[in-house]
């Protein structure tokens, strides 16, 4: 099946993402490993933000944690990128447990972990 | 129309992210006949090599792997300004085959988005096809080579597959240029950009934008009026002459227009300093008015070609590539899961660290004692070849002893090399900065610096080649400014002979731990804990500013390409053997040169020419088992050691040792040491032999087929035995022997480094400040060692 929403910015499915989870949006270093999200919100100098755009931190698109802390190991589209994030906030909306989300994928990750939240 | 003649030679230019095997791609296309080198003024590598396809001679350019075409730095300038036929050395490119990782296509297709935009004939390869399908990624090549409207060939270089089919695809693509389009900015941008341009006309700025190259090029394609050119000419966007695009009111080239748009994007300032240099300010208020212009929409200008050329990218790929349902964890995600664990990760990296120590000096041995077998033969021959004299001392002691010291650490360099290129090419050594990241942050640096400092354990020179990675020019500086501080292999001959002399066999804990083991340690530890104070120091002090955000890739892993591992470690130690051959042996031929001369024989001979005649007599005429002959031998022996340092004595070097003695005196050196020091100025582990010279072994005089042990074993009696001229004070005692240690462990005494930091700074400054902030803090430091071990341990 095509689900190209899946990785890529879309401003109509960020939406239905962002209807879909009830939490605030959290910085990327509150979150845990396994933890997956909706990049809202890239702050950052014009630089800094440019480049960490082009590859592939930008807004709406899908980040999956590998491993959390600073510096981390996050999955963006398909790479996996080493990130120390001293100067930039990364704000992250959380896709539930449990919630059909942007894709339709299933979010077992989260499932093993356990984490209820604010659901 | 015919494009390329059939006797020009067509340029392609491989363009992609890192790590989606494009120098796999590149090594397969042309094979190992490639030549390496640097585009002139910066260290981005050049890397060019040729093919011939159906009689056609391609030649192939190997560029810089990039993100995107944003340049914010002199290297990315120089990959964009081959791609745009401004660098000169470099020919126009006919073709760019833009290589794409099929299992991170968005990423990847973004750069071709931009690519598009440059109106070249343009070939995407994809690689890694095989790891996409393995994660049940399928893509529709047919679909993806309409939606772009650029042929698309599957590659798989490692096994030689779809190479025929690219090569096809290249050499019809150049037959079709296409129209530059820019399918994936915003109307606004554009329109933007062409009022940018026609400002900036009026200024009588346009001129500037890229200049510095794109007169050569005009001037190249003046000269070559080849082709290629009149294919853009033809096409209706071919290479105005600049002087109508700074006259104004002419439609710039598609050149100029790229760079104003990019200037418009471009928040860094990198390219405003770039082209307008003193009109910065001018140029940036024209450029800062588009800004305004383009916020008012709504949209911030650096997210303006960021969203839209990904929103054109999701376009692309709606009907192209089809995911997996549920994506189970890959073989990387499984492998990562260990071996980034921080307990466990840190444990095997420290484990994969030491094998590779372990390796370097270990495994390297036989090899460096075959060499220095054979630079000591060579020598003994030579001794016998060339007569006694000036050219006899040159070749022994000037040119076989440098170089040959110098030598002896190839293979060392190679094994090193081997193991970061087979690290790096299966995709652990991206993992190992992220595992350092955390300890390289405390001293500002990022974990991109941790690979050439490891590197420099065995030798800076590697290590400064390594810093190449790190894309923040400070981070990068200051590494290469510290590298050296690491206790590289040279250093270990220069503690062994002296740790061996001079400090006691004290063995602690139930004899576990060693004094001798200690002080070694002890040496390792100067040099990272003064590393650590001048990294901190400098960022303070020199590269002020907060510490850029650390982004790394880390690739999938992979087995890794012999053929790659080869070709890496042949470059590094080709490089390597070129500096040892030029820059050391000059050095080297210099020192030798003041080692040597003036030579006056008369003078420096005269007073021991009776005694020597005397002694030859009586050996003449003593019988062959007489008891006397040996006393008599040994005194002859004797004698011409001392003439020997006598002449060191008489030479320009002894000369300026003597001078210079009041300066090493606070150390506690008398003026051999402080001469043998100076004289190591080429390469640390000469003052080993040096020393020998100076404290009457009659170096290489000697016997070259005497075993090293014994010869050792006597510069260690000499040593011991060496007494301050006049005096019977010894001049060597453990308070020296440490002053000396300490300042090896921190001097700059290396030529081959100093010549990698001018190349790799490609200034002359840097060099010389590595050189003379090291050679200051050796000095104070092994005078507060001597000082102080003086006090407490006495004379």
């Amino acid at each position: 099946m095509i689900r190209p929403s899946e990785r890529l910015p879309d401003p109509q499915l960020l939406e239905s993402a962002m209807v879909r989870t009830a939490a605030e949006p959290l910085p990327l270093s509150r979150l845990r490993a396994g933890d997956r999200g909706i990049i809202v919100e890239l702050q950052a100098n014009g630089d800094a933000a440019h480049r960490l755009q082009e590859i592939g931190l930008c807004r709406g698109r899908e980040i999956r944690v590998f491993r959390p802390g600073n510096p981390c190991i996050v999955h963006v589209g398909g790479s996996k990128l080493c990130l120390r994030a001293d100067h930039v906030q990364i704000l992250v909306e959380l896709i539930e447990p449990g919630v059909v989300a942007v894709g339709g994928r299933r979010h077992r990750h989260r499932c093993r972990h356990g984490r209820g939240g604010a659901d | 129309m015919s494009v390329a003649s059939e006797k020009r030679c067509i340029t392609v230019a491989l363009l992609g992210n890192p790590n989606t095997g494009k120098s796999t791609l590149f090594s397969a296309l042309v094979g190992i006949y490639q030549r390496v080198g640097n585009y002139p003024g910066v260290t981005v590598e050049k890397r060019t090599g040729r093919f011939r396809y159906q009689g056609r001679n391609f030649e192939a350019v190997d560029l810089p792997g990039l993100y995107s075409l944003a340049v914010r730095s002199r290297d990315e300038l120089v990959a964009v300004q081959v791609l745009l036929g401004q660098e000169k050395g470099v020919p126009p490119v006919d073709v760019i085959v833009c290589v794409v990782d099929a299992s991170n296509l968005e990423r990847n297709i973004y750069l071709v988005g931009q690519v598009l935009g440059l109106g070249i004939p343009t070939v995407v390869a994809l690689t890694m096809v095989d790891v996409a399908q393995r994660r049940g990624i399928s893509i529709d090549t047919e679909a993806l080579c309409r939606a772009l409207g650029v042929p698309v060939v599957p590659v798989q270089a490692h096994l030689s597959k779809g190479l025929e089919a690219l090569e096809e695809a290249i050499s019809r693509a150049v037959e079709s240029p296409p129209e530059p389009r820019s399918p994936s900015l915003p109307d606004v941008l554009i329109a933007e950009t062409d009022r940018l341009a026609e400002r900036l006309a009026e200024k009588g700025l346009l001129a500037a934008v890229c200049r510095e190259r794109a007169v050569m090029h005009v001037h190249d394609v003046a000269e070559a009026a080849s082709p290629s050119q009149e294919m853009t000419a033809d096409d209706g966007n071919g290479v105005a002459d600049p002087s109508a695009a700074a006259s104004g009111g002419v439609r710039p080239d598609w050149q100029t227009r790229f760079w104003v748009e990019r200037l418009l994007l471009d928040q860094s300032g990198f390219l405003q300093n770039q082209f307008f240099g003193k009109d910065a300010p001018v140029a940036g208020r024209l450029i800062q008015e588009a800004r305004a212009e383009i916020a008012a929409r709504g949209v911030p200008v650096y997210e303006i070609e960021v969203e839209s050329r990904y929103r054109w990218v999701a376009e692309v790929l709606r009907d192209v590539v089809t995911y997996p349902e549920e994506d189970e964890g890959t073989f990387t995600d499984r492998l990562d899961a260990v071996l980034m664990h921080r307990f466990w990760g840190t444990l095997i990296f420290a484990l994969v660290m030491t094998v590779m120590f372990q390796a370097v000096f270990r495994a390297a041995e036989p090899f460096s004692q075959a060499i220095d077998w054979g630079v000591q033969s060579l020598a003994g021959l030579a001794s016998q070849a060339i007569p006694t004299g000036a050219m006899h001392s040159l070749v022994v002691d000037g040119v076989l002893s440098g170089v040959g010291a110098v030598l002896t650490f190839v293979p060392q360099i190679a094994i090193l090399f081997a193991f970061i290129a087979v690290l790096e090419d299966c995709g652990y050594i991206a993992r190992s900065a992220y595992l350092m990241d955390r300890f390289m942050a405390r001293i500002g640096l990022s974990g991109k610096s941790f690979i050439p400092m490891l590197s420099s354990f065995a030798c800076a020179v590697p290590g400064i080649m390594a810093t190449r990675t790190i894309e923040n020019e400070r981070d990068r500086l200051t590494t290469i400014l510290i590298a050296p501080l690491m206790t590289c292999s040279a250093r270990l001959p220069v503690y062994g002979l002296l740790i061996y002399v001079f400090i006691p066999d004290h063995r602690y804990l139930w004899g576990m731990v060693s004094l001798r083991g200690l002080v070694l340690t002890g040496l390792y530890a100067i040099g990272i804990g003064v590393a650590v104070v001048v990294a901190l120091l400098l960022k303070r002090v020199f590269f002020r500013g907060s510490p850029p955000s650390f982004v790394l890739e880390l690739p999938a892993y992979k087995f890794p390409s012999p053929r790659t591992v080869f070709l890496r470690v042949w470059e590094r130690v080709v490089v390597f053997v070129r500096n040892a051959g030029t820059l050391i042996l000059a050095v080297s031929i210099v020192v030798w040169a003041l080692l040597y001369y003036p030579h006056n024989a008369e003078i420096v001979e005269a007073p021991y020419a009776a005694e020597l005649e005397q002694l030859r007599e009586r050996l003449d005429h003593l019988p062959a088992d007489a008891p006397d002959r040996q006393s008599v031998q040994a005194r002859l022996a004797e004698l011409q050691s001392e003439i020997q340092t006598a002449y060191q004595r008489q030479s320009w070097m002894g000369r300026l040792g003597r001078l210079m003695e009041p300066v090493f005196r606070p150390l506690g050196w008398d003026w051999r040491i402080g001469t043998a020091v100076v004289a190591s100025f080429p390469a640390r582990e000469v003052v080993v032999a040096t020393l020998g010279v100076m404290f009457n072994l009659g170096g290489s005089e000697s016997d070259p087929d005497a075993a090293s042990e014994q010869r050792a074993g006597e510069l260690h009696a000499r040593l011991q035995a060496a007494v301050w001229e006049g005096t019977d004070r010894p001049v060597f005692n453990i308070p020296v022997a440490l002053s000396i240690m300490v300042f090896f462990a921190l001097c700059a005494q290396c030529a081959a480094t100093l010549a990698v930091i001018r190349r790799e700074t490609n200034s002359l400054f840097w060099p010389i400040f590595t050189f003379t902030y090291m050679t200051t803090l050796a000095y104070c430091a092994a005078l507060v060692t001597y000082q102080v071990g003086f006090r407490i341990l006495g004379g």
